[in-house]
């Protein structure tokens, strides 16, 4: 098995610089095919920086990213462009296009991408829509739908071209805890049916536990661990030890300095 | 309030509400004590009653200010809680300090960098977004990114279809106004037997400046404004984000199509604008001024070079072109939330406004100096 197929997503010593503030300060990992790959970590720690570096829609200053084989950070826009229906990616939000109906944001790659038919498009349409639980919904306008109905939605629209990895930003952040467990068994469905290779950026924990088969933890733009979710669990470092355990990064005790600023005589 | 000095000590025994309406008396007896002699300063807020958030910041600032010197004595165990949960007081950064007033020079001085680099960024926006907008739908179209007829034909349906209305209303009254205001000038020339060039007047006028003016003006405040806030709030749902991850070139899908429809619509617009406009001039002529119809008509005719008309067309185009530009443009650069859609759509209107008078400006001078 060659290696990008083997790893399609190969991320190798890449920083991130805006100004004078180093944001990502070499990262370097490897998902394995059939993967689901959570970077986690608080908020701040550069991994929406990271997640848009991946999908190309930031160029980062150092390192290369390369998916199946090819490296966007020495790609031009229009060699970006020809590549991106390789990859998927679900938004935070959907980012359904508010102007479309549901149908037609899903069918939109179809159209622009490729030249099959409108019934063929139409067909596959209903195809991704019923895989992600929107069966019946293509006819509705983004702003009628739920927010975990948009991020079906939206990774129905993702999954249209079929690509070969899938990106996620936050998927279950903003959802109540029902709807977002439900969106983890979609990604496990997913990973099972379809082999799916997946980079899920998030903070919930819950989630990254349910649905990963290895974890990096990023902390001040570097990535401090990396492991399968019982390593990380297990890890001493203090950093990922608080965001693990959800401990506050640091509250400091003032009660102590502030008893001499008091004096009690009962007087 | 009650000051009692005892040996090297003062105490201020404190009395009432710390509420941030009633702490001047407060501030007075700490500060009276704080500028005698005493090495050592007791608040006694043991009969403090209520307090809020700006009696303890007072108490912090005078706690700090005394710098050991001050203590609270006999604190109730509300206060004190409350108290301990704010950082302490070496550590509070609450002081007034100076604001330093920069030199007039230094002022003129960051002033001009400010404006220039401002302009500077905002042409060099204007200009990359011209170059990809010339690209799109040059070289575009050869190399795989198709224009989007008919988004564009649904645009020109939007801004100028929807915009005939209110753009047929402000042509027939402005074409009435200039209608009296020749009139009013005519006659001082020789009374009112020239009423006749009134026809002359409101002829040209609309068909060189007015109509292609006032037609950009309003379609800058209608359909400029839409474009920023549209594509400034794509810009906020990361919808432009996930159009160039979908392969999409933004420009090419939303914002090419957008200025098409300008460059069509404004046109057509002004076409409007003119025939409506000259029929408003002309209801002034016959109607009030009493010249004949046939003799106005005639006048009109002979007045009114199809060049006239031309020109207005082509400043009409290249007036559309600005102000789908500058939309577009100001629309992509929206960064943050919401209020950057509303501050970037005012900033879109008033520099579009401007940039079609200036071209205008060169426009005019161009024919000037053509007709000399």
């Amino acid at each position: 098995m060659s290696d990008a197929a083997e790893h399609p997503i190969e991320v190798d010593d890449v920083r991130m610089q805006f100004g004078a503030r180093e944001v990502l300060r070499g990262i370097s990992f490897r998902v394995r095919a059939g993967e689901t790959y959570v970077l986690m970590g608080p908020s701040g720690c550069g991994k929406t920086t990271l997640l848009r570096c991946l999908v190309g829609l930031l160029r980062p200053t150092g390192g290369h990213v390369r998916i199946l084989g090819e490296d966007l950070v020495a790609m031009d826009e229009d060699e970006l462009d020809r590549f991106r229906p390789r990859i998927g990616m679900l938004f935070q939000f959907g980012a359904l296009l508010n102007s479309m109906s549901v149908g037609d944001n899903v069918g939109l790659p179809l159209r622009e991408r490729t030249d099959l038919d409108e019934s063929t498009i139409h067909a596959i349409v209903k195809m991704k829509l019923s895989m992600v639980g929107l069966e019946g919904t293509h006819r509705n306008m983004p702003s009628e739908l739920s927010g975990g109905m948009k991020k079906r939605a939206g990774l129905a629209r993702a999954m249209a071209l079929d690509p070969a990895v899938y990106f996620f930003d936050e998927p279950t952040s903003g959802l109540d805890p029902v709807t977002a467990s439900e969106f983890d068994e979609l990604v496990l469905t997913l990973k099972r049916y379809v082999g799916m290779t997946a980079v899920v950026v998030t903070h919930d924990l819950d989630s990254a536990f349910r649905i990963a088969d290895r974890i990096g933890v990023l902390y001040n733009g570097k990535l401090v661990a990396e492991g399968t979710p019982d390593e990380i669990k297990a890890v001493d470092d203090p950093r990922i030890r608080s965001f693990v355990a959800r401990e506050p990064r640091s509250r400091a005790d003032h009660a102590a300095v502030w008893q001499k600023f008091f004096v009690d005589d009962g007087g | 309030m009650e000051t009692l000095a005892r040996g090297d000590r003062t105490i201020v025994a404190a009395e009432g509400d710390l509420l941030w309406d009633r702490l001047d008396p407060f501030a007075e007896a700490v500060d009276a004590a704080a500028a005698g002699p005493a090495r050592e300063i007791l608040l006694d807020v043991s009969r403090v009653g209520r307090f809020d958030s700006a009696g303890a910041e007072f108490l912090l600032r005078r706690l700090k200010h005394g710098d050991g010197r001050v203590r609270l004595r006999n604190a109730r165990s509300e206060l004190r809680s409350y108290l301990q949960a704010m950082p302490p007081p070496e550590m509070f950064r609450g002081e007034m300090t100076t604001i330093l007033r920069p030199a007039v020079s230094d002022f003129i001085v960051d002033t001009a960098t400010d404006v220039v680099e401002r302009v500077s960024d905002q042409v060099r926006q204007f200009g990359s977004l011209f170059l990809q907008f010339v690209y799109f739908t040059t070289i575009g179209p050869f190399r795989g990114h198709r224009v989007r007829t008919d988004r564009a034909v649904s645009e020109v349906v939007v801004t100028g279809i929807d915009a005939l209305p209110i753009v047929a209303l402000v042509s027939v009254l402005m074409g009435l106004i200039l209608g009296f205001q020749s009139a009013a000038q005519l006659e001082k020339f020789g009374g009112e037997s020239l009423f006749i060039y009134s026809a002359n007047m409101v002829g040209v006028s609309i068909t060189r400046e007015i109509g292609p003016i006032l037609t950009a003006i309003l379609i800058a405040g209608r359909s400029g404004s839409a474009i920023t806030a549209e594509i400034g709030t794509m810009a906020v749902t990361e919808e432009l984000d996930a159009l160039r991850v979908m392969g999409m070139n933004p420009v090419s899908f939303l914002v090419v199509p957008k200025i098409l429809g300008l460059l069509l619509a404004l046109p057509c617009l002004v076409i409007v604008a003119d025939l409506v406009g000259i029929a408003g001039g002309f209801v002034t002529g016959v109607v009030v001024l009493g010249v004949p119809l046939s003799e106005y008509w005639r006048q009109t005719q002979e007045a009114l070079h199809l060049s006239d008309v031309f020109t207005g067309l082509v400043k009409a185009a290249v007036f559309g072109l600005l102000i789908g530009l500058t939309g577009a443009a100001n629309g992509m650069q929206v960064r943050g939330g919401s209020q950057d859609v509303g501050l970037k759509t005012t900033k879109s209107v008033v520099v579009s406004i401007a940039l079609v008078i200036v071209a205008d400006l060169v426009f005019t001078m161009l024919f000037f100096v053509g007709d000399v």
